[in-house]
């Protein structure tokens, strides 16, 4: 078929030797890049992490972008029932009121009995908040990117939670930035325990929103709607902590909904505890030598 | 629908439409990589390099250019964590087989370039998903993936003819302002 003229423009340059002889080389150089992430991943980190270093101030305003975008697109509805919003968060805040008196009681109780008991106390946590600027969810991996850095006393291997639930935890940290690998994620492993039974397991993501708990005991099915929190195991993640809820178990497997909706938030606390066995790998101890 | 291609100058306005190619590469990935807090958007959404991709190569081919398939191609690898040369792989093999048949495609109705889309697309995932698993092991659910696929295939003559007439506005302007 004889083509018109205006459409032949790209044909005739096919011939060329010169697009042959590039189009090979930038085939070459994409295997030869996929040999050296392999022979060598650790550079092939340290190069990814220095050019979203590069990207940061483009991702955040990326990100402020599509803040507002999804503000004024998805939200924009919800101006119209800020009037019984009002009023059901006066009812709530009233008796939130009330619990707030309980709780102060049951703490004053809590902290005498822990003295006549000479019980050591937890060690405080400090909570860094950040925003999150880029979500990778659409790729294969399920992480994210923060804008709290070293900078902002950001280690590596801390939690990071969301409206007082588990989300994941930090994997690298730049001086700015820092990347944090969701529960949801395929290599996530997170030792639980299930708050009724005290059966433990562990809990791995697979890409989807919904995460599976493994290695039960198969005559202990968990029940729907059971509380699953962190047990400590490992010593990589401090125990107590909230992941989510048991939605279905049968004998394929558990599946456990978190109670932190990533896909809706937009900040994030990074939560120091201080002992973590992954923080200290990175900042050894000094030991004291005796003489 | 039949797209009709709108061919101008083309050596005089290709540093115009460079900049528009690589400003529409980049606001495809930021898209796709900034946070969408709300209905689990960023899981659903559609990779829309692949089409900015295959518009660019249907329309102009000349203007991104091996060299910038490459780049974009190994940029979007960096940002979602896949096996670096995975997306510049597949670019430049989408170019390898699309280039010469651009010419033939452009004369067809606008269904038959979607069609030849839609196979694309589902190839994109395949080969994508394929290499993670072989790479590091991560994998998708498969509704997911069908889920996105379906979605990118449905907004793909959006992307198309907005590229398309993109061009016929920007040309229009550089030529006649």
């Amino acid at each position: 078929m004889r083509l018109p003229s205006r459409l032949r423009v790209f044909s005739t340059a096919r011939n060329a030797v010169f697009p042959r002889i590039l189009w090979g080389g930038l085939v070459f150089a994409a295997a030869m890049l996929m040999v050296w992430q392999v022979a060598a991943p650790d550079r092939a980190h340290q190069f990814r992490q220095k050019v979203l270093v590069a990207f940061s101030p483009v991702l955040t305003v990326a990100s402020d972008l599509s803040q507002n975008i999804t503000q004024i697109l998805f939200h924009a509805g919800s101006f119209t029932s800020l009037k019984a919003e009002n009023h059901e968060l006066k009812e709530r805040l009233l008796n939130f009121q009330a619990l707030q008196m309980d709780n102060i009681k049951l703490l004053e109780e809590n902290q005498a009995l822990r003295r006549q008991l000479h019980v050591i106390d937890d060690l405080p946590m400090q909570f860094i908040s950040a925003r999150i600027i880029s979500d990778s969810s659409s790729g294969f991996s399920r992480n994210v990117v923060i804008n709290a850095g070293k900078e902002d006393g950001v280690k590596k291997g801390q939690v990071v939670m969301a409206d007082m639930a588990l989300v994941g935890r930090v994997i690298s940290v730049e001086d700015n930035i820092a990347e944090v690998l969701l529960l949801q994620d395929f290599s996530s492993r997170i030792p639980v325990v299930l708050a009724n039974s005290g059966e433990h397991g562990i809990l791995s993501g697979d890409g989807g929103n919904l995460l599976q708990l493994r290695f039960l005991s198969q005559h202990q099915l968990s029940q729907s709607g059971e509380t699953v929190l962190t047990s400590g195991k490992g010593g990589g993640i401090p125990p107590g902590l909230l992941v989510g809820y048991v939605q279905s178990a049968d004998v394929d497997g558990v599946g456990v909904v978190p109670a932190s909706d990533i896909g809706r938030l937009r900040f994030v606390q990074v939560v120091d505890y201080g002992y973590s066995p992954l923080i200290l790998k990175e900042q050894p101890m000094k030991t004291t030598q005796t003489p | 629908m039949c797209a009709k291609p709108v061919l101008v100058s083309f050596s005089r306005d290709r540093f115009y439409l460079s900049l528009f190619f690589v400003a529409s590469c980049m606001a495809g990935l930021l898209i796709n990589y900034a946070p969408w807090p709300v209905l689990h958007l960023n899981l659903l959404m559609p990779a829309l390099m692949p089409m900015l991709i295959f518009g660019w190569v249907i329309s102009r081919p000349e203007v991104g250019g091996y060299a910038g398939l490459f780049l974009f191609g190994l940029l979007q690898d960096i940002l979602f964590q896949h096996a670096f040369g995975t997306h510049a792989l597949f670019y430049l093999g989408l170019s390898l087989v699309t280039v010469p048949l651009r010419s033939y495609l452009l004369l067809c109705n606008f269904s038959f370039i979607w069609a030849v889309f839609a196979g694309m697309y589902l190839i994109y995932y395949l080969y994508t998903g394929l290499a993670a698993q072989l790479f590091s092991g991560q994998s998708v659910p498969f509704s997911i993936v069908m889920a996105r696929w379906m979605l990118g295939v449905a907004i793909f003559p959006l992307i198309f003819i907005g590229l398309l007439w993109s061009h016929r506005l920007l040309l229009w302007r550089v030529k006649y302002r």
